[in-house]
């Protein structure tokens, strides 16, 4: 089982959360919150972001036509959009067919318990208008999200 | 490249009734319990304090409870959603029903009733028969013309609304509490807000 | 017959008290219904002494089961009720200590003027505190409503009345 990165974007089509165990830039396993990864953050918000309407608008009349796998040449990824606008996405090697149940994992047990329920973590990462529209650049610090997604994801790297 | 996409993310909920069986079993399994006397205590100890501290303004209070609500309301969805994996609904006639049937059975363990539908279908009333923040409670006569005493559901109710992009106008009508004969709160929607774009991609 | 209940603080406030009369019964004399609440706060000096006391009474007040400290061995909130604890001219008081150290008494007088005293029923007169110190409970749990102060709600003195007619003054 290979898990290559971790991303999560909030409503206001900004990467909040990122992690590529595949950069190999130091000698631990990968960097967080990478300064390297915003442009990836945006070219993977683009594709998720047009095959989603796409598919919406294939749907025709019927909603909910919600996109859950994209697959690559080289990759897959696993996606999960919230009714709040939440995108949880994980990218794996191609022999990953369904994630689902960690991305659930990963929103219901880490971000909601480390992030929602943390009354002193900001719950919207736009702090003005200037940062919303995908121009924002806070991202999510909380110790035990970090933590968490570490111990949760870790194991399943390689 | 390929993609694969789903219709119907949650059918068991489609209906109604399965609606309830689904939120029962939440309720059940997926739900920790706390002492109903510690929740209304604690409740209670927060409207009370409020009170003493904006000197009996009871307009101030009213809103102090609502903007708190809006708080919880903004924080609490994402936890809802986890645990329901419900998709964003397609009528409002849904929403009440999601509301009633699994965000209060979830998160009150009761089920108000749905009825006074506007004309327009945009705005409908929720009756609370019983209202566990409300137990014990009997309101001073100074407060019983000004103050809603439950006001912090509205504000809950707004903010989770907002998040799945509802933008709605939540108040109370009446309170068993001022002696009314049902206690009944009302909720408009406005507008259904559009989701946020990347900048130029309009 | 007629009786004088009241419910005292911690500092021995009064923070409500009522009077249960019908009209098939005689009522207080006029003269001496203004004396009830002194005669009430002489006996709390009684129940003061009741409240700490571990053994049971050796004799005489044959309605009491003893010293209020006895209800930490039991479960039950039996011992919370002290039974005739006073007399005063053919009155008789009764009084009920809740946990919380809020004393419930009450000055029974008797139907007829014969000057005979006062035969205490203690099952409905137990019965009768034990669901007073309930609404008293439901009160406290009112957020609005703080410690030691006195009880003003309608709601509550009606169904104290309520208790009276079924308990007391059938």
């Amino acid at each position: 089982m290979a898990i290559y990165s971790f991303w999560v974007f909030d409503r206001h089509c900004n990467c909040i959360f990122d992690r590529e165990w595949t950069l190999k830039s130091n000698q631990s396993s990968g960097t967080t919150n990478s300064k390297l990864n915003e442009d990836t953050a945006k070219l993977l918000y683009g594709m998720v972001y047009s095959l989603r309407s796409i598919s919406q608008k294939l749907a025709g009349n019927e909603a909910h036509n919600e996109i859950r796998t994209i697959a690559t040449g080289k990759y897959r990824a696993h996606i999960l959009c919230t009714a709040s606008g939440l995108w949880f996405i994980l990218l794996s090697d191609l022999k990953q067919e369904d994630l689902s149940h960690v991305l659930r994992y990963l929103y219901g047990e880490i971000y909601v318990k480390t992030v929602a329920h943390n009354w002193l973590s900001p719950i919207d990462f736009a702090e003005s208008e200037a940062e919303k529209r995908g121009q924002g650049f806070r991202k999510i610090r909380n110790r035990n999200f970090l933590l968490r997604v570490e111990q949760f994801l870790g194991p399943m790297v390689n | 490249m390929s993609s694969s996409t789903n219709n119907t993310p949650v059918p068991s909920t489609s209906s109604k009734k399965s609606l309830k069986v689904f939120s029962d079993d939440i309720w059940k399994n997926k739900t920790a319990k706390i002492n109903a006397e510690l929740f209304t205590l604690t409740y209670g100890s927060i409207v009370s304090q409020l009170c003493t501290d904006y000197e009996r303004d009871f307009a101030k209070v009213n809103n102090q409870l609502y903007s708190m609500g809006y708080n919880i309301g903004v924080r609490l969805i994402e936890d809802f959603l986890a645990r329901t994996a419900l998709p964003r609904c397609d009528s409002l006639a849904r929403t009440s029903e999601v509301i009633t049937i699994c965000a209060f059975k979830v998160f009150l363990n009761v089920t108000p009733q749905v009825g006074n539908w506007s004309s327009n279908k945009d705005s409908f009333s929720l009756f609370l028969e019983e209202n566990p923040l409300s137990e014990f409670v009997e309101l001073p006569m100074d407060a019983a013309k000004e103050l809603w005493y439950s006001n912090i559901l509205c504000g809950v109710l707004k903010g989770a609304l907002e998040m799945v992009q509802m933008d709605c106008d939540v108040w109370f009508v009446n309170d068993v509490l001022k002696g009314d004969q049902t206690t009944e709160l009302r909720i408009k929607l406005n507008r259904v807000l559009k989701d946020e774009i990347p900048a130029g991609e309009d | 017959m007629p009786c004088y209940f009241a419910i005292i603080g911690a500092k021995d406030n009064p923070i409500y008290e009522a009077e249960f009369t019908s009209p098939q019964l005689n009522q207080f004399p006029p003269e001496l219904k203004e004396l009830n609440p002194f005669i009430l706060h002489a006996s709390l000096d009684i129940v003061e002494d009741l409240q700490w006391q571990t053994h049971p009474q050796a004799g005489g007040n044959t309605s009491t089961s003893g010293g209020f400290l006895r209800s930490r061995h039991s479960a039950s909130n039996s011992n919370c009720y002290l039974g005739k604890i006073d007399h005063f001219y053919g009155l008789a008081i009764t009084a009920y200590l809740s946990y919380g150290n809020m004393k419930f008494v009450m000055i029974h007088s008797s139907n007829s003027n014969n000057g005979a005293p006062v035969q205490i029923e203690d099952g409905p007169v137990k019965s009768f505190y034990q669901e007073v110190h309930e609404l008293y409970v439901k009160t406290l749990m009112n957020p609005f409503y703080k410690l030691n102060d006195p009880i003003t709600s309608p709601v509550f003195d009606n169904r104290v009345r309520a208790l009276a007619k079924r308990y007391l003054t059938r």
